[in-house]
């Protein structure tokens, strides 16, 4: 058979040139880290997926979904996540990528903290009403 | 470490490549069509980002080993039903990027799971191929 060289169209390339890839992109990307995060965080606590859902209240396939980065969940699961899964400053770097600047968010009264002289001590961290969130 | 499409030299394409096309903006897509396709590409985009971020290397939930093909495999979940499997296997400084399938999420038949055995068998061909030849790729852009 002869070398036939066809020019597969280059799907991928064409799309970042669409206006929308980058917006999208780093969307995906945050997805994808956090994905990671909770997958590594809950195999450290030896946990299935199915206990973990149990345990926040939520379904399996939630967290299937979830750790194949397929949803933007909201502030509520990320909170509960973050809390049953021991989440330290490091996750949220991790997650968030590296910032300067954080907030705390109290998941009760829903007020915030910010930064502005205030340091993250372990009481903060460990009280489980708040979440950080770096901006 | 960078990704390439494994490029087989005998038809003249790159599998991976070839099996993205049909996610590429076509005219007659609708708007809400042409999105959907653009984000899917995004999503791939990113986890094949990952991948090479981590030197190709297994990154559970997003990449895990096909060790009895010697190959990795990326799963991205295509829609309730059907999971896109990217296979691709580490080479010198290259992430190469094999083949490309999409399958049912669940398959109980032994039907079923001797064609998904089938894609595996095809992924393990072009990376022996390569092997053997491994000039035999396109860079990934």
């Amino acid at each position: 058979m002869k070398n036939i060289t066809k020019n597969n169209r280059d799907a991928i390339a064409e799309a970042r040139k669409n206006k929308k890839f980058l917006e999208y992109s780093e969307s995906a990307s945050l997805k994808l880290r956090l994905a990671v995060e909770i997958y590594n965080s809950r195999e450290k606590l030896a946990l299935s997926q199915q206990e973990l859902a149990s345990k926040i209240g939520s379904t399996q396939k939630v967290i299937s979904r979830i750790e194949n980065g397929d949803v933007n969940i909201g502030i509520d699961i990320l909170s509960r996540l973050a809390k049953m899964l021991n989440f330290d400053s490091d996750s949220f770097v991790r997650i968030f990528g590296c910032c300067a600047s954080w907030i705390l968010i109290d998941t009760v009264s829903h007020k915030t903290q910010d930064n502005t002289g205030i340091k993250i001590t372990e009481s903060n961290l460990t009280n489980k009403n708040y979440i950080l969130n770096r901006k | 470490m960078r990704a390439v499409y494994y490029r087989h030299d005998q038809f003249g394409y790159c599998p991976v490549k070839k099996y993205f096309e049909q996610y590429a903006e076509n005219e007659k897509d609708s708007k809400k069509q042409a999105n959907r396709k653009l984000k899917l590409l995004v999503d791939i985009d990113a986890k094949i980002k990952v991948v090479v971020q981590n030197d190709g290397r297994p990154i559970p939930p997003i990449s895990a080993p096909l060790k009895e093909y010697g190959c990795i495999e990326i799963k991205h979940r295509k829609n309730q039903d059907i999971l896109i499997r990217i296979i691709y296997f580490r080479h010198d400084d290259k992430i190469v990027l094999l083949h490309a399938f999409e399958k049912p999420d669940h398959y109980e038949t032994n039907r079923e799971k001797k064609i998904i055995l089938k894609e595996f068998e095809v992924a393990k061909n072009y990376k022996n191929i390569f092997i053997i030849n491994p000039k035999s790729y396109e860079e990934y852009n």
